[in-house]
């Protein structure tokens, strides 16, 4: 079961490695299913909100990241 | 009908992440050869590539079945995952936040384990152990990426192609220089898949939520260039924060 244990911890980590920003980007894209198709903007602006979402969570993520190391 | 521009980003993301992971199993599996003898870091790598094709056979026709909306959400939102991950790694070590991957290093750890372990009787079970994780852990992401743009885009033979290449080049250059590819830019390279990856993601996600990117299939293009900006652009600004 040790080994069990360990796949399924190498496959997770294959995905997550600060859980925050993990869940961030989850509820980025729950968000987006959920609100962007009713917002009353042209059809490749959802798609642009939703890319520029991604962005800002990497680049304030990376960013938090720095600032931790730091402090 | 896919365009060159997805095709093209497909197998080139599978070929740079292949190059990375393989230097990294090529690590070990050198410095299983070196202290416990070349005949078990061949047995582990031959068994840790069987299993992770046999990962590809099994789970790459599996995919290849479900309803294309739910495999480019589910696979968009892994890949977005996996994507970001290495790109926001990548920056945090090209901004010298978190410290590169240094493979000689890693060698001399893994010699120096090695040497401490058990002392060798007939059949060598800890150095084909050894090879075989490692091969096997390096290449899970690789046979990820292989399925994921594979067979949301109907590639999953080139895509396999391209890591088999990638797999063959840094099996070649270990055979020729005999010890750690630590010249490799490691980190540019990880930078570049996590901006292909990360573009791949997105674009996925958003079919999958049925949104419409302009350009279609060479919004990839397009998206990859703006994650490379992004994160071209948070790396010095990270410098600036962790030195503070």
């Amino acid at each position: 079961m040790k080994w069990l244990a360990a796949a399924a911890r190498e496959i997770a980590g294959l995905f997550v490695e600060d859980v925050g920003f993990t869940l961030c980007i989850l509820a980025w894209v729950a968000l987006a299913a959920l609100v962007l198709r009713e917002l009353p903007v042209g059809e490749p602006w959802r798609a642009a909100i939703f890319l520029a979402g991604c962005l800002a969570l990497l680049v304030e993520n990376v960013l938090r990241a720095a600032r931790k190391r730091a402090g | 009908m896919l365009s060159l521009a997805h095709a093209g980003t497909a197998i080139a993301s599978a070929f740079v992440a292949s190059l990375v992971e393989a230097v990294e199993a090529l690590t070990i599996v050198l410095a299983v050869g070196t202290v416990r003898g070349w005949r078990p870091a061949l047995a582990g790598t031959v068994a840790g590539l069987a299993f992770l094709t046999l990962l590809v056979l099994a789970f790459g026709p599996l995919l290849a079945r479900m309803p294309i909306e739910y495999l480019q959400l589910a696979v968009g939102v892994l890949l977005l995952l996996f994507g970001m991950r290495w790109l926001r790694k990548a920056i945090l070590r090209a901004a010298g936040v978190i410290a590169l991957h240094d493979e000689a290093l890693a060698f001399a750890d893994g010699c120096a384990a090695l040497r401490a372990a058990h002392p060798r009787r007939g059949w060598d079970a800890i150095a084909v152990v050894t090879a075989f994780k490692a091969v096997v852990l390096e290449g899970l992401e690789v046979v990820f990426i292989v399925l994921a743009v594979g067979a949301v885009g109907g590639l999953l033979v080139p895509a396999s192609l391209g890591a088999l290449a990638a797999c063959a080049l840094v099996a070649i250059a270990g055979c020729a220089v005999h010890r750690p590819l630590a010249r490799i830019p490691e980190n540019t390279l990880k930078f570049a898949v996590g901006v292909l990856l990360s573009a791949f993601g997105a674009f996925w996600v958003g079919e999958g939520l049925g949104l419409h990117w302009p350009g279609d299939d060479l919004a990839i293009l397009g998206i990859a260039a703006l994650f490379l900006a992004a994160a071209a652009a948070a790396a010095p600004l990270a410098r600036e924060e962790s030195a503070g």
